[in-house]
C-alpha cells in the first residue's frame, strides 16, 4: 500500500503546498510533480508517469475538464494499457461537477478541499487496487 | 327514393288490376284504367330501375333500364310501321273497352319510357350526373306537368287533348316522379342550382303547355283537327282551354309581380345589411393589431390589412397579387412545385418573415383553411416577434451570465475558505510537531493573502452588483483630472512594480456620463496594468490618451507595455472569471467584466488591441449620455 508518485495539477500556489505538505506527512517518499493549469500537466503526462493525478477543476488556461476531454482522448488507450487513475480535489460543491468528472472512468474519486490524511489513504487504496 | 316506390306501388296497383279485370271498379272509376297494363308493368320495372340506381347497383338499374326502353321501343316502332296492334294483347286481355286498344301504350308514354330508360342508362354507366340525363328527364317532367296542368286545368277529360299522347293523369304523375330525381340528383357536382333548374322547368312546361294549345287552336282554326269538340255551349275547347290559360297567366303574373317587389325589398335590406357588415369586419380587420392576410391555393395574396403594412414595409396594393413566399418564403414550397396542393393550415408557428429591403425577422404565424364553392383559401394571422424574440435571447443571455456567475463564485468563495481550513490544519500540526516560528511564518501569510484574496473577490463582486443595479445621474466630468485622480490612487498598489504614466487628454475635455461607472471603468483598466506590467521590462510604461473622435464620440486609450495576452486568448478576454496570469496576481477575473458591462451600460463599446509589446483598451463612450 504504497503511492509512488502524485501529479498535482493546481493553479493555487496555496493548494499546491496545502498539498504537498499533507503528502509529505502521510508518506515522505511520495514523488510529488506539480503543474499549474491543464496545459502544463498534458506535457508533464507525455514524460513522466505518475501513479495518480491530483487534479483541481477550476483554473485558467486550461480547466480540470477540458484537461479530462484531453486526457481521454490522446491518453486513454483501454484496459491493457491502463494510465493513471485521476482524483478530483476541487472546492466546487455542486453534485453536477461531481457527475460530469466521474463520467470518465479513470476518475475514480471525487474530493473537497482541503486534502486530507485520509483522503490520501483512500488514494492509496484506489492506486492498489489497480495495480492487482 | 320516394318517387321510385310510387311508381312501383301505383304500377303494382294497376298491373293487378287489369290482371284481377275487376269489373267494379272499371265502371266506377274508368280513369283507372287509362293507364294501361304494359305502362303499369313498365312503371314497376322503372321504378325499381331507379331504386337500383339509388342504391347504387349499377348492373340491375341498366337491366331494367334497357327492358323499359325495348318495351318503349317496340311500341313506338309499332305506330311507325302501322303493324297493327299484336303487342297489345300480348300479356293480357282487354276485358273491357275503356280505350281503343287497352294494351296498348300511347306513343307519348312510349317515348317518356324511353327516354326515362336512357336516363337511367346513362347514370347507370358513368355513374355520375351528366348533362344528357338532365335534359332528357327534363323533357320527359315537361311532358309530364303540361299534361298535369291540362288535367288540373280540368280542359282534358274523355277527349284526345292533347293529341300528342295518351296519358292518364296517374301516368303522367308517375312520370313526373321518376323524372325528378334524375333531374336533381346530384347535379349540383355540375354546378347547377337546383332552385334555377326547378324555374326552367316551371317555365317551360308553361310554354310547352301554351305552344299545344296554341298548335290545338291552330288546329281548329283550320278545321282539321280531330279536337275540335262542341260543348254544350257550342264553343270549341280549345277556346276554353286558351281562357283557362289567360286566367292562370294572370294569375302567375300577378304573382310573380308582388313576388319581385318583395324581393327587391328584402335585397336592399340585405345589401344595407351586408355593406354594414363588410364595414365593420373591414374596420376590425384593418385596426387589427396582427396582420391579416388572405391567399389563393397558389399562395398569391388577395388581401391584406394594414398592419400588414406595418410589419413588411410594403403599401397594401403593392402587395396584392404578389407571391406569398415574398413575405414569407417558407409558408410554401418553392415555385413550382406548387401543382400538388399542401395543407398549410397550422395554428401559431413560429417562421421567419422578410420585410422589404430583405431583412428578415421573426413571425408567429396561424393559417385557416377557407374551403369555398369552387376554390380553397387561406388566411394567416400573423404576428412580428422580432422584438420578443430579442427580450427572450436578452433573457436567456442574462440567465446564462447568472448560473455561470453562481457557479464561478460557488468555486471562487470557496477556494480561499478550503485553502485557510488546510492551512490552519497544519499550523496545528507544525505546533504538535514543536515547529519553529521561522516555519510557521510563511504559512500564516499565506493564509492571509488567501483571505484578502477573499476580500477582494468580494470587493469585485459587489462592485459588479452595482454596475448592474447602480441608477445614478449623469454628470460632467473633466476627463483629465479623473484620470489623475485614479492613477494616484492607485500608483502604489503594488510599491514591487514601478510603473510610469503618460496622460495625454486635454484638459478642456469635459464629458456629460455617469461619474461612478466611468470611474469603475478607469480603476479597473489602470489597476490592471499596473497588476500585468511585466517585472523584465527596463522601464514600465502606462499611456492614457483621450480625444473625441470626428463622429463626435470620446476614444479613450489605456495602453501598457506589459505581459500583453497569449494568442487565442481574446475571446474570453471580458467573460467573467477569466484570468491569463494567474500566478502574476491574485485577481478575481471580473476586472474587465465589469469594465465591458459598465461601458455597455454608457451606451459605448470596449475592444482590445494587441500591441507589439503590450496591450491597448479602447473605449468609446458617446460624449453625452443621459440616459
Amino acid at each position: 500500500m504504497t503511492i509512488g508518485s502524485l501529479l498535482i495539477i493546481d493553479d493555487d500556489e496555496t493548494d499546491l503546498f496545502i498539498c504537498g505538505y499533507t503528502i509529505q506527512r502521510f508518506d515522505p517518499d511520495i514523488k510529488v510533480v506539480q503543474a499549474l493549469n491543464g496545459r502544463e500537466g498534458l506535457d508533464l503526462l507525455r514524460r513522466e508517469r505518475p501513479d495518480a493525478i491530483i487534479l483541481d477543476i477550476n483554473m485558467p488556461v486550461m480547466n480540470g475538464f477540458e484537461f479530462l476531454e484531453t486526457y481521454a482522448r490522446d491518453f486513454a488507450r483501454g484496459a491493457d494499457d491502463p494510465v493513471p487513475l485521476v482524483v478530483m480535489l476541487t472546492s466546487s460543491h455542486l453534485g453536477a461537477d461531481r457527475e460530469k468528472a466521474l463520467q470518465y472512468d479513470f476518475v475514480k474519486r471525487y474530493f473537497e478541499k482541503p486534502l486530507t490524511q485520509d483522503n490520501l489513504k483512500a488514494l492509496a487504496g484506489i492506486i492498489d487496487t489497480a495495480r492487482h | 327514393m320516394a318517387a321510385a316506390r310510387f311508381c312501383v306501388i301505383v304500377g303494382l296497383t294497376i298491373g293487378s288490376l287489369w290482371v284481377l279485370k275487376s269489373g267494379h271498379v272499371a265502371d266506377t272509376l274508368p280513369v283507372l284504367f287509362r293507364m294501361q297494363f304494359n305502362t303499369a308493368v313498365s312503371f314497376v320495372l322503372t321504378g325499381l330501375a331507379v331504386a337500383a340506381l339509388l342504391k347504387g347497383s349499377g348492373r340491375i338499374a341498366t337491366g331494367l333500364a334497357i327492358a323499359v326502353m325495348l318495351i318503349g321501343l317496340a311500341f313506338l316502332l309499332e305506330t311507325l310501321i302501322d303493324a297493327g296492334h299484336p303487342l297489345d294483347t300480348l300479356l293480357v286481355d282487354p276485358f273491357r273497352q275503356t280505350a281503343p286498344y287497352p294494351g296498348h301504350l300511347a306513343s307519348g308514354t312510349a317515348l317518356s319510357f324511353v327516354l326515362i330508360g336512357v336516363c337511367i342508362l346513362v347514370s347507370a354507366m358513368t355513374g355520375r350526373p351528366t348533362l344528357l340525363r338532365i335534359v332528357l328527364a327534363a323533357t320527359v317532367f315537361m311532358a309530364a306537368a303540361a299534361t298535369l296542368i291540362g288535367y288540373g286545368l280540368q280542359l282534358v277529360t274523355e277527349s284526345d287533348w292533347p293529341r300528342y299522347g295518351h296519358m292518364s293523369p296517374h301516368t303522367a304523375l308517375c312520370f313526373a316522379a321518376l323524372a325528378l330525381p334524375l333531374i336533381f340528383l346530384r347535379a349540383d357536382e355540375l354546378d347547377y342550382d337546383a332552385s334555377t333548374i326547378a324555374a326552367m322547368l316551371g317555365a317551360a312546361s308553361y310554354l310547352l303547355l301554351l305552344a299545344l294549345t296554341l298548335l290545338d287552336l291552330q288546329d281548329a282554326f283550320e278545321g282539321s283537327g280531330p279536337t275540335i269538340i262542341i260543348d254544350p255551349d257550342g264553343k270549341p275547347v280549345s277556346q276554353a282551354i286558351l281562357a283557362g290559360l289567360l286566367v292562370v297567366s294572370g294569375i302567375v303574373y300577378a304573382g310573380l309581380i308582388v313576388y319581385a317587389f318583395r324581393n327587391a325589398q328584402r335585397y336592399r335590406a340585405i345589401a344595407l345589411q351586408l355593406r354594414e357588415s363588410q364595414e365593420r369586419m373591414s374596420a376590425i380587420i384593418d385596426t387589427a393589431a396582427d396582420g391579416i392576410v388572405t391567399i389563393d391555393a397558389r399562395g398569391i395574396i388577395l388581401s391584406a390589412n394594414r398592419a400588414m403594412e406595418t410589419i413588411f414595409g410594403y403599401r397594401s396594393d403593392d402587395m396584392l397579387g404578389r407571391d406569398i413566399r415574398t413575405l414569407v418564403p417558407d409558408l410554401l414550397p418553392a415555385v413550382g412545385n406548387d401543382d400538388h396542393l399542401m395543407d398549410i393550415a397550422c395554428t401559431g408557428r413560429e417562421i421567419e418573415g422578410t420585410r422589404r429591403g430583405g431583412m428578415r425577422f421573426p413571425l408567429d404565424l396561424s393559417v385557416a383553411r377557407i374551403e369555398l364553392d369552387h376554390t380553397v383559401l387561406h388566411s394567416g394571422i400573423i404576428r412580428d416577434i422580432s422584438q420578443r424574440k430579442q427580450h427572450e435571447q436578452e433573457i436567456l443571455e442574462i440567465n446564462a451570465e447568472l448560473e455561470e456567475f453562481a457557479w464561478r463564485t460557488s468555486h471562487d468563495l470557496r477556494a480561499p475558505i478550503a485553502s485557510s481550513i488546510g492551512l490552519t490544519a497544519i499550523m496545528r500540526d507544525m505546533i504538535g510537531l514543536k515547529a519553529p516560528a521561522t516555519q510557521l511564518a510563511p504559512v500564516i501569510a499565506r493564509l492571509e493573502r488567501g483571505l484578502q484574496k477573499l476580500d477582494g473577490l468580494i470587493e469585485n463582486i459587489i462592485q459588479l452588483k452595482r454596475s448592474r443595479l447602480l441608477d445614478e445621474p449623469a454628470s460632467c466630468m473633466p476627463l483629465a483630472a479623473t484620470v489623475q485622480e485614479t492613477i494616484e490612487q492607485l500608483r502604489f498598489i503594488d510599491p514591487g512594480r514601478q510603473v510610469s504614466f503618460t496622460v495625454d487628454i486635454s484638459e478642456t475635455l469635459v464629458i456629460r456620463t455617469k461619474p461612478a461607472r466611468l470611474r469603475m471603468i478607469l480603476d479597473n483598466l489602470v489597476s490592471n496594468a499596473i497588476k500585468y506590467a511585466d517585472p523584465d521590462a527596463e522601464t514600465r510604461r502606462v499611456t492614457v490618451d483621450a480625444a473625441i473622435g470626428g463622429d463626435g464620440w470620446l476614444e479613450l486609450r489605456v495602453s501598457d507595455n506589459g505581459l500583453g495576452l497569449a494568442r487565442g486568448d481574446e475571446s474570453g478576454l471580458f467573460q467573467m472569471f477569466k484570468r491569463f496570469h494567474p500566478s502574476r496576481s491574485d485577481g478575481s477575473g471580473l476586472g474587465l467584466y465589469i469594465v465591458k458591462k459598465s461601458v455597455e451600460h454608457l451606451g459605448g463599446t470596449v475592444a482590445y488591441i494587441r500591441l507589439d509589446k503590450g496591450s491597448r483598451f479602447v473605449i468609446r463612450l458617446p460624449q453625452r449620455n443621459d440616459a
